[in-house]
């Protein structure tokens, strides 16, 4: 596959992919990202799902595994992307960091703060890198609004808002998503959230959390067992404050175009994004009106790769990644 | 024989430099209104006379066409008023205003209607107990896009309300002049997230339609050193639970941000969601936008004639209304303090 840009200027970081036998995160958007970033190699997949998988070893031409503990055997294999299920992520990165290898774990990290501190046990006494997924801070709106912030133009900030709102994902009917077990969908979705406003607000861990959450949805065929809509306020050990929304009960009618929003308040000024506001396309279709992220355009760069890309330099130079494993957990912490 | 139109004839008790004196102003517009007396009234808070002094509020009277009172009694006295406009700082909103009631008059404020929950309780029972009526003047009621979605939601339109986000922020930072002290907080109970939160939690209150019953809030001074200085907030996130199951989240206060101020309602509904992104209606010309609705003030002003004339029904605060947006408020400094949700015991 052809990288989108030049040279590395280190040896590729060899990585395998673990859940990667279906249409998911990992099919979609990693293995897509790892084909056009230099610093890694993609070396194997992973999945329980043997057809699934042989299907994508061969569009990757790669080796492929149905059994993670012998792909954490290949010692070619130096970084794993675990982009199974939630409830597997715990588990999975234990596995991993007692082999001695490097992690990128899709959010969340875990689903609950008892499998979180057994992960940051054996991470660190494996001395591995491990690094939550979050790639929203990747996309040049947030690495704009960050480096507005970064050079002064608002001020000290002092208040931010992320808030999204629309439906959640169509997950199959047996989905784990759909149980009380999973956390929720602030559990799974929210991190995304949390990071975005963690990550502008130049913040690491709430000191305080409070929630409120509720479930509305239209008809006992579509009911989940979690709640689908959750209001976040925390607070910052500097007394700032932060308030995040996730609103997923627009599901009834059909159609309300997926709405994201972001308010930095500074001592000096504000930065605004609205998708309702700011978005550059409306699109009306099948009786449906879509607002594309700009995320979704080719102005965008692919926030995956640069993620990943990130990852491979710390790896190679040695650096603790912002989204390490305790900061994974202060995340979740406020999701859960 | 032509019938002589009857006339809302208005006394002013209360004179300070601006803000609080604004309504007898926009009343004065209509026609069914004469603004007869003004007066002012002893030991006023120095925050609210902002150093004016007898000149001042002498040329205001005249300024007013009305005549004016060395004693605010003498005022109450008159029998051809009917209405007070009560400007006085809300920590003696209950004792002049009882004065007013007793003296057979309606009663308006201005917002925060008075200092203490307690106090908002004492001046509904002193008016409940005259029969007369106490009136809130709260703008936001009546922009127009405001009060078009309170319709849409009265219609059933988005079904029950789940949850309603709203943004309610002043900008550009302190009004010229303005220093936080502490006999402001004495006077009005609190700072921006009291001032500005009043309008907005009284919205919410009002389209959500159901009984709050827990606050949970955090507050800062953050921007301004004077406030700083007596602790008094400038900004403020409040989450509010009503009996219905709906949740209100506000963001308000008073930011030093340059810029036009910041407003917004997020509406979500069991059949459909409503998104206001502009308070006001507007049109742009060479790309600046300029309003082309009704100004709320002036409909404000209209609702309190119709009201307090008429007696026709409108969409006017009423007392009991301020004391729920008082309870909440009060609910959220002392949430604010303790770190807490708070129970609101209506």
């Amino acid at each position: 596959m052809r990288k989108e840009t030049g040279n590395c200027e280190f040896e590729p970081v060899k990585i395998a992919v673990i859940g990667a036998g279906q249409p998911n995160i990992a099919t979609s958007n990693h293995l897509p990202a790892i084909a056009k970033t230099p610093s890694v190699k993609l070396i194997a997949l992973c999945d329980i799902n043997e057809s699934g998988v042989r299907k994508e070893a061969e569009k990757w031409n790669v080796k492929y595994y149905t059994d993670i503990e012998e792909l954490l055997k290949d010692d070619e294999v130096e970084l794993v992307d675990i982009c199974t299920p939630d409830q597997f992520h715990c588990e999975h990165t234990i596995l991993a960091a007692r082999t001695g290898k490097h992690i990128l774990c899709e959010k969340p990290m875990a689903i609950s703060l008892e499998q979180a501190d057994r992960m940051i046990a054996e991470v660190k006494k494996a001395g591995v890198k491990f690094m939550v997924a979050q790639q929203r801070r990747f996309t040049n709106k947030l690495r704009k609004m960050k480096s507005a912030i970064d050079e002064g133009k608002i001020g000290q900030p002092v208040f931010g808002r992320v808030a999204f709102k629309g439906a959640f994902f169509p997950y199959p009917k047996d989905s784990f998503y759909y149980k009380k077990e999973s956390g929720g969908q602030f559990v799974h979705n929210g991190p995304h959230l949390v990071d975005s406003l963690f990550f502008l607000m130049g913040q690491s861990k709430a000191e305080t959390v409070y929630k409120k959450s509720r479930a509305f949805y239209p008809s006992a065929d579509e009911k989940m067992e979690t709640d689908n809509y959750t209001s976040v306020t925390v607070k910052f050990s500097d007394g700032s404050i932060g308030s995040i929304e996730q609103n997923l009960t627009m599901i009834n009618p059909r159609g309300y175009p997926t709405r994201e929003e972001i308010l930095i308040i500074g001592t000096e000024g504000t930065i605004a994004w609205n998708t309702l506001d700011d978005s550059p396309i409306m699109e009306y279709s099948a009786g449906t009106i879509s607002m594309p992220d700009p995320i979704r355009l080719k102005l965008e760069n692919d926030p995956y790769a640069d993620e990943i890309a990130y990852l491979a330099r710390c790896i190679r130079m040695d650096i603790e990644p912002e989204m390490n494993v305790e900061y994974a957990r202060n995340i979740l912490e406020v999701c859960l | 024989m032509s019938k002589i139109p009857k006339k809302l004839r208005i006394g002013v008790v209360g004179i300070g430099i601006r803000g609080q004196h604004s309504y007898e102003q926009i009343l004065k517009k209509d026609s069914r209104v004469e603004i007869v007396a003004c007066s002012h009234y002893p030991n006023a808070s120095k925050v609210l006379e902002e150093g004016a002094d007898e000149n001042f509020r002498r040329e205001y009277a005249k300024k007013l066409g009305a005549e004016y009172y060395d004693d605010y009694r003498q005022l109450l006295e008159r029998e051809d008023i009917e209405l007070i406009s009560l400007m006085c700082e809300p920590s003696r909103a209950l004792e002049l205003g009882r004065e007013c009631f007793d003296a057979g008059k309606d009663v308006l404020r201005d917002k925060p209607m008075t200092k203490t929950a307690e106090q908002a309780r004492g001046l509904i029972d002193c008016a409940k107990s005259k029969t007369k009526l106490l009136l809130v003047a709260l703008p936001l009621r009546f922009h127009s896009v405001l009060n078009e979605v309170k319709r849409d939601i009265s219609a059933g339109r988005i079904g029950e309300i789940i949850s309603a986000t709203m943004a309610y922020i002043w900008t550009n930072g302190p009004l010229e002049g303005f220093t936080a002290s502490k006999d402001y907080i004495e006077a009005y109970g609190g700072g921006d997230v009291n001032n500005a939160g009043f309008h907005a939690i009284d919205y919410l209150n009002w389209i959500i339609d159901s009984k709050p019953i827990s606050v949970y809030c955090r507050q800062n001074s953050f921007f301004y050193d004077d406030y700083k200085k007596i602790g008094m907030e400038d900004f403020g996130a409040i989450t509010i639970t009503y009996e219905s199951g709906a949740i209100a989240n506000l963001i308000t206060g008073r930011i030093p941000a340059k810029q036009k101020p910041i407003g917004w309602v997020d509406i979500s509904g069991t059949k459909g969601s409503i998104d206001v992104r502009n308070f006001r209606a507007t049109i742009r010309v060479n790309s600046e936008a300029e309003f082309c609705d009704n100004t709320p003030l002036d409909m404000i002003g209209k609702a309190i004639v119709d009201v307090a004339l008429e007696k026709r029904t409108t969409d006017l605060t009423r007392g009991e209304d301020a004391l729920q947006v008082s309870l909440i408020l009060e609910a959220a400094r002392e949430s604010a303090i303790s770190g807490s949700e708070v129970k609101i015991d209506a």
